[in-house]
Order: structure tokens, then sequence, then C-alpha cells
């Protein structure tokens, strides 16, 4: 099995001047997302596996899948250690 | 389309023959769908505190989907006082409609957003259209649809204070049957 990305349950979204702002209502702690981190943010809606990432987060920025990883590596690392990821093992979404 | 005339006098129609403003939103977003064929219109109006709320959003029972200007592409159109057409929403950067697909279970392909404006300038409300039929929105359908936002400063007349979305698949249900709109 694929190891599948997925935003928690129990957050609050508010955009203002091109900035998503998550409320993690568990923590109480509010995290402030840039475009690239909105983009990973909203694409892991939906359970979703590494290589799905990669694939939707290039058709946002259209650039090459190299540069996505580097990218994504970081962003996701920042969601999971802020908990705001339920990481595991289980079947990605196929759009 | 299916309406009596040019499209504008079609709509000024439903305002003179509907009086319940429940059943007018309906109708009107039905006509909107037919009319520019696509599968779903949400109709946005400014409420307190500088938000905009759905009154009616087809396909969207018991939840009032509440925007601010600059959030999403709804919120963008209302905040910069311009339509938008997002012909891909899933990739542009843009477009929170991931977010918002996955509360309500729609799959969003392709919008147009287009805001109406009171007479000193100031957003009153937005039109949405989710999903052309023909896979994508046209500036000639843009244009068209920024004709029809008079219809937005007649409705802010009649909207109740508080505002939260009417729609329900029972009130659609009758309206089709009535107008012999396509479902």
């Amino acid at each position: 099995m694929k190891k599948v990305f997925k935003v928690k349950e129990g957050v609050l979204l508010a955009e203002r001047n091109n900035i998503l702002y998550v409320l993690d209502v568990d923590s109480g702690r509010v995290h402030e997302f840039n475009e690239t981190a909105r983009a990973i943010f909203q694409i892991c809606m939906e359970p979703v596996s590494l290589e799905e990432i990669v694939k939707e987060y290039t058709q946002y920025f259209d650039i090459p899948e190299s540069e996505a990883e580097k990218d994504i590596s970081e962003v996701l690392t920042v969601m999971i250690e802020n908990g705001l990821l339920e990481d595991g093992k289980g079947d990605a979404n196929h759009h | 389309m299916t309406g009596k005339g040019p499209p504008s006098l079609a709509y000024r129609d439903l305002f003179s023959r509907y009086h319940d403003y429940r059943r007018l939103l309906v109708a009107l977003a039905c006509r909107l769908r037919e009319d520019f064929t696509c599968e779903r219109v949400s109709i946005f109006l400014r409420a307190s505190g500088n938000r905009f709320l759905t009154i009616v959003a087809q396909g969207v029972e018991g939840m009032t989907i509440d925007v601010k200007p600059g959030e999403g592409i709804a919120g963008k159109a209302l905040q910069q006082k311009r339509s938008l057409i997002v012909n891909d929403p899933a990739h542009d950067p843009r477009s929170l409609c991931r977010v918002r697909d996955h509360y309500t279970g729609f799959r969003t392909r392709c919008l147009l957003a287009v805001p109406g404006m009171d007479v000193w300038g100031r957003p009153l409300g937005a039109f949405m259209l989710l999903n052309s039929v023909k896979g994508r929105f046209t500036n000639g359908e843009r244009e068209r649809l920024e004709r029809l936002t008079w219809m937005i400063r007649k409705i802010k007349k009649i909207a109740p204070r508080r505002i939260r979305n009417i729609w329900t698949p029972q009130l659609e249900e009758e309206i089709l049957d009535e107008e012999g709109f396509q479902g």
C-alpha cells in the first residue's frame, strides 16, 4: 500500500491578500500558507499519494517534477510537524 | 433556451410573475443555468461584516457558502470588481475550489464569476456559474452575464436581512415543472 496524505478534519480556513489562514481547532494554532503551500494543502483535501501530489502540483505551476518535489517535500514536512496531515497507508484518489 | 423573447426580457418576466422571493430566486437560477448551459448557478449577496453569502446555491442543500472579498474566485471577483473566468480551477493558484468541492461533494471543472455593483460602485453580490456543458466559459458569455447584473440590485432590494441559501431540490422541482426548464 502506498503512503497517502490527507488534511486532518477540524480545520477552519480563511483567505486574505492571497494568504490562506488555516486554524487548527484542536491545537488553537493559526497557520499562514503562501501560494505554494496553499496548492499543496488543497491537493491534500482528499487522500493522495506523493506521486499524485507531484503530478497535480506541476499542473498548478507548470514546473519540472524535480523542482516540484523539493517544494512539496518542504511543505509536507512542515504540515506533518504541525499535525495538519493525517499520514498513513491506504487508497489514494485517482482523478 | 425556452424563454419568451430576448433573454433580458425573459428574466424581467420572472421578476413580474414571482412574488415569493424564494421561488423567484430558484426560477432565476434555473433560467441562468439553462441560458448559459452550465451545471450549477450560485448567487452571492453582501451580508453584514463585509461577507458575501449564497442566497441560492443549486445542488447545495442546507449549507450557506460564505466568502470574504479576496477569498477564492468569487471573492476575488468581488474584491477586484471584475468578472473572472477560470477554466481549470483545480489547478489555478487563485482558486479554493478543491476546498469547497471537498465539503459540497461537487467537482468544479470551470467557472464564471461576475460581480454586480451598486450605483456607487460597491459590490452588492455576484453570479457564479459552474461547469459549462461545453467545457469552458467564453468572453462572450462573460459579457452577456455582465449585462444581467441589474438583477443583483433587484435581488438585494427584496432579500431578507438574514441571508441564507434557500435552495432545496423540492423547490427546484416545482419551478422546473412550472417553467418547463430543463433539469
